[in-house]
């Protein structure tokens, strides 16, 4: 049987609120068991990826560095709603890891392929 | 079918338990079933015993007790989530010498593996924020 695919789905920007924080755990624990998983950075949750965070200037932790980790524990499908990311002025060259663009038909034809969706 | 829920909105400030009572009783009143209710995020505020709204108002607390003792749906708070936000059992309270722990006895403690594998074994999971 083959892995079950399951997604996670990024939806709030970093720092105002810890939802990227616990979504980054509750990926890490999904990539201990057999899973085929992907993550969607859509709405604000694009701002996660952008460059030049600089939280700990102001005491924060930079959290969002493990997503240029996530490669390393075997998540290679990290998809970007290309929509939200064009409407709040970021490019791709603006990110801190590669992503795959998705449209929305896209987006919606990816979720529709999954076992399982985790909404942060 | 089997649900699988995933509780992220805090206690009171949002409608999150509500939404998920309902949407739980109906799903049962239909003949499907609910596996487990995981509690995430600001949603482990859920469980914290000392929480008293007014009488004419929703009381979340009592609500999800009262389900899990009808329908055998086990209540379950993130551990690492909860010690984030001061929702601890009485054990783990005593384990940082902090005294009394403030979680509901109808709620069990556990990690984030413990959403995966009741996700996995159910046949959808449902996310209230």
């Amino acid at each position: 049987m083959s892995a079950a695919k399951v997604l996670y789905v990024i939806s709030r920007a970093p720092y105002s609120n810890a939802s990227g924080q616990e979504a980054l755990d509750a990926i890490l624990i999904g990539t201990s068991f057999e899973l085929d998983v992907s993550v969607l950075f859509i709405a604000d949750g694009v701002f996660q990826l952008k460059q030049a965070q600089q939280p700990s200037d102001n005491g924060l932790k930079q959290f969002t560095k493990t997503y240029k980790a996530l490669e390393d524990f075997g998540v290679e499908k990290i998809y970007l709603h290309d929509l939200s990311m064009v409407a709040r002025g970021l490019s791709e060259s603006e990110l801190i890891c590669a992503t795959t663009t998705l449209d929305s038909l896209a987006v919606s034809a990816l979720i529709a392929d999954q076992a399982k969706v985790f909404t942060f | 079918m089997t649900f699988n829920l995933l509780v992220s909105g805090a206690l009171y400030s949002s409608q999150s338990a509500y939404n998920a009572l309902r949407f739980s009783q109906a799903a049962i009143a239909d003949g499907h079933s609910i596996s487990q209710v995981f509690f995430y995020q600001d949603g482990v505020s859920q469980a914290n015993r000392l929480s008293m709204p007014l009488d004419d108002e929703f009381n979340a607390l009592e609500r999800w007790a009262e389900f899990s003792d009808t329908n055998s749906v086990p209540l379950v708070v993130c551990i690492s989530a909860g010690e984030r936000r001061g929702i601890m059992s009485d054990a783990q309270a005593g384990e940082y010498q902090l005294g009394q722990g403030n979680s509901h006895a109808g709620f069990s403690v556990a990690g984030l593996g413990a959403l995966h594998e009741a996700s996995l074994s159910s046949d959808r999971t449902v996310t209230f924020k």
